[in-house]
């Protein structure tokens, strides 16, 4: 059976790369279309639209939202209503929409990175400075990241750069435990040991033998980090530690709207929390997405 | 045996060294040091610390001791009931998705868990509150108590005082305690039981594909016998190391929902010392909130070494 399998020409198949596997799939890539869309549909309304997110009008208080588009103002004003002090809910939402998330993804990408180097660098290169090192982080990986979190916010006080700053360094231990775990888990296999006695240099290990392994948990693990970054933005926002008052974000704009709700204006805290799930949600999908295609792509 | 546990030891020292420091230059920080250096300052700190003297709240003028141990047990009361639910509920559903993989009601479970946990704590909470406690006016959602009632602080446990009032026929005190119950503790356990349902499925499926449960059913014994009794016992230590990081995901949680639901305990506490800027609740905050989390770490960590030391006849296993 298997000499004619070998023989066999329609039996030995192409490899399919894996953002082929990845189109092919159809609720991972529907996930990046939306995305993409709604990425798209932010950036046009910041730059294209003229709306303004600080402007209170006094005649309009308390607006539901009406999807009947009017052209009077210019395009996109007043679809979704106005909040308590006569503010645009439209604009506060894309603008508190480009805060949260450019501060999550800043601080997801920055705190990858260092993670990352610093678990390489630990798991390659053992001696007692580096082994120091990885104590020191696995200790710190067993707090919850909030810890440090609220310790960096009370000194420096509440904007929005401290908070990347902190939400950075409390991510950093958790991908360098991640990193360290891999890179040792792949060290001790008999591959590597094979390569390394054919005399192979450190970085030819690494770019072939070990990296190929590990690809798709490390952009599984990035996508997880960033969902991490955008729920702690929020939850810091809806503590009230992560911008000054006029300023829109997610997290701020539910807390000051939560006692409005009660009154009968669902929309004020129904929209920034929608933003927040869809966005999380697609995030996962897609890097579970990119899990499996590359997964399927290797064997 | 004894290398384990003295690296332990070893390891909370350390931590409990670099935490006390991390209070001390909160304490510096604020105080204008005059004449005394750095070390006399750390000795007199010390000696503080010893005699259990954790400072005054610039706010309200009272010992922190004595405002952090009210909020620290009735915090601890939302969380282990949370925890505990979380834990039923996570490992039932997580083992029958485990049993039954790739089918379409595991595919659904999964689903539902990966939904519910994209979901915001605040949000949900407040979703809650608007729903349930507003719009249909089943269960009240604010406090611990209804104002009406006058509990004794005997032991800080709001369940346990209500039934410990005396001259009182009807438990309705003890009632009205418990409705106040179900929104936090659901709001808390939401996030814990998706990351149960994730642990359990992957710690149980690895362990059925193993060769003795093939051989125990070979041999006719019932499913059910075979999972009570091999699957699970040997799952759980798996789901024992990484239950500690759920642990703290909760005691981050309960911060924000301690806020939504104005339950008194450490969350609001650590809030309104952020927003007063007051050092020696949030130090005070650290310092206990760090050794608890450190040495339910270790603890975690060296029952599940335990559990594979005596697995493997009393051999040490190596790493």
């Amino acid at each position: 059976m298997a000499k004619t399998e070998f023989l066999d020409i329609n039996a030995r198949r192409k490899k399919v790369p894996w953002w082929r596997i990845f189109r092919n799939s159809w609720l991972p890539w529907y996930a990046f279309v939306t995305l993409v869309t709604l990425v798209i549909l932010i950036a046009v309304s910041i730059l294209f639209f003229d709306l303004n997110p600080y402007d209170q009008q006094s005649s309009e208080f308390f607006k539901k939202p009406n999807i009947t588009f009017s052209f009077r103002d210019g395009i996109g004003k007043l679809i979704l209503g106005t909040d308590d002090l006569g503010r645009d809910v439209y604009a506060r939402l894309m603008y508190g929409c480009k805060n949260t998330f450019l501060c999550s993804f800043g601080a997801a990408t920055i705190s990858y990175i260092i993670g990352m180097m610093l678990g390489f660098i630990t798991s390659v290169y053992s001696n007692p400075v580096t082994g120091s090192v990885r104590y020191f982080i696995r200790t710190m990986n067993s707090y919850t990241p909030m810890i440090f979190v609220f310790a960096i916010v009370t000194v420096l006080g509440p904007s929005i750069k401290n908070t990347l700053w902190a939400i950075t360094v409390s991510l950093v231990p958790r991908f360098t435990n991640i990193c360290y775990n891999l890179v040792d888990g792949e060290k001790k296999k008999e591959y590597v040991k094979a390569v390394t006695l054919d005399g192979a240099s450190p970085f030819f290990i690494f770019k072939f033998s070990i990296f190929p392994n590990i690809r798709d948990t490390l952009i599984s693990q990035y996508t997880k980090g960033l969902t991490m970054a955008i729920l702690d933005v929020t939850s810091l926002g809806f503590l009230g530690l992560c911008v000054k008052d006029p300023e829109p974000e997610l997290g701020c704009m539910i807390a000051e709207n939560m006692d409005l709700v009660y009154t009968g204006n669902y929309w004020l805290i129904a929209l920034p929390g929608l933003m927040i799930v869809l966005f999380v949600i697609m995030i996962n999908i897609i890097g579970d997405g990119i899990r499996t295609s590359m997964h399927k792509e290797s064997s | 045996m004894f290398l384990i546990i003295l690296r332990k030891i070893i390891l909370f020292l350390c931590s409990v060294i670099v935490l006390l420091g991390l209070t001390f230059w909160f304490h510096v920080r604020v105080k204008n040091l005059g004449d005394s250096n750095l070390f006399d300052e750390l000795m007199i700190y010390l000696n503080r610390i010893c005699s259990l003297d954790f400072g005054i709240s610039s706010e309200s003028g009272h010992k922190v001791l004595n405002e952090f141990i009210p909020a620290m047990i009735a915090s601890s009361e939302l969380v282990v009931i949370s925890i505990v639910i979380s834990a039923v509920v996570g490992l039932l559903f997580g083992s029958y998705s485990a049993l039954h993989k790739d089918t379409i009601l595991d595919s659904m479970v999964t689903n539902t868990s990966i939904f519910f946990s994209a979901i915001p704590v605040f949000w949900l909470a407040q979703i809650l509150i608007s729903v349930i406690s507003v719009y249909f006016d089943i269960i009240p959602s604010q406090h611990r108590i209804s104002p009406l009632y006058d509990v004794p602080n005997v032991t800080g446990l709001i369940l346990v005082d209500t039934l410990l009032i005396s001259g009182e026929d009807n438990f309705s005190s003890f009632f009205n305690a418990l409705m106040h119950f179900p929104l936090p503790v659901i709001a808390l356990s939401i996030l814990p039981v998706t990351e149960f349902i994730r642990i359990t499925r992957n710690s149980l499926y690895g362990v059925m594909q193993q060769n003795y449960i093939k051989i125990a059913f070979s041999r006719g014994r019932s499913p059910y016998f075979i999972i009570l009794h091999h699957a699970i016992r040997n799952a759980l230590p798996k789901i024992f190391q990484q239950s500690s990081s759920i642990i703290f995901l909760t005691f981050t949680s309960v911060i924000v929902v301690e806020n939504a639901f104005n339950w008194p305990g450490i969350g609001m506490m650590i809030i309104q010392a952020i927003k007063n800027n007051d050092y020696n609740i949030v130090s005070i905050y650290l310092l206990f909130v760090g050794i608890l989390f450190i040495f339910l770490n270790l603890m975690l960590e060296a029952l599940a070494e335990f559990f594979q030391y005596f697995k493997s006849g009393g051999v040490k296993i190596n790493g």
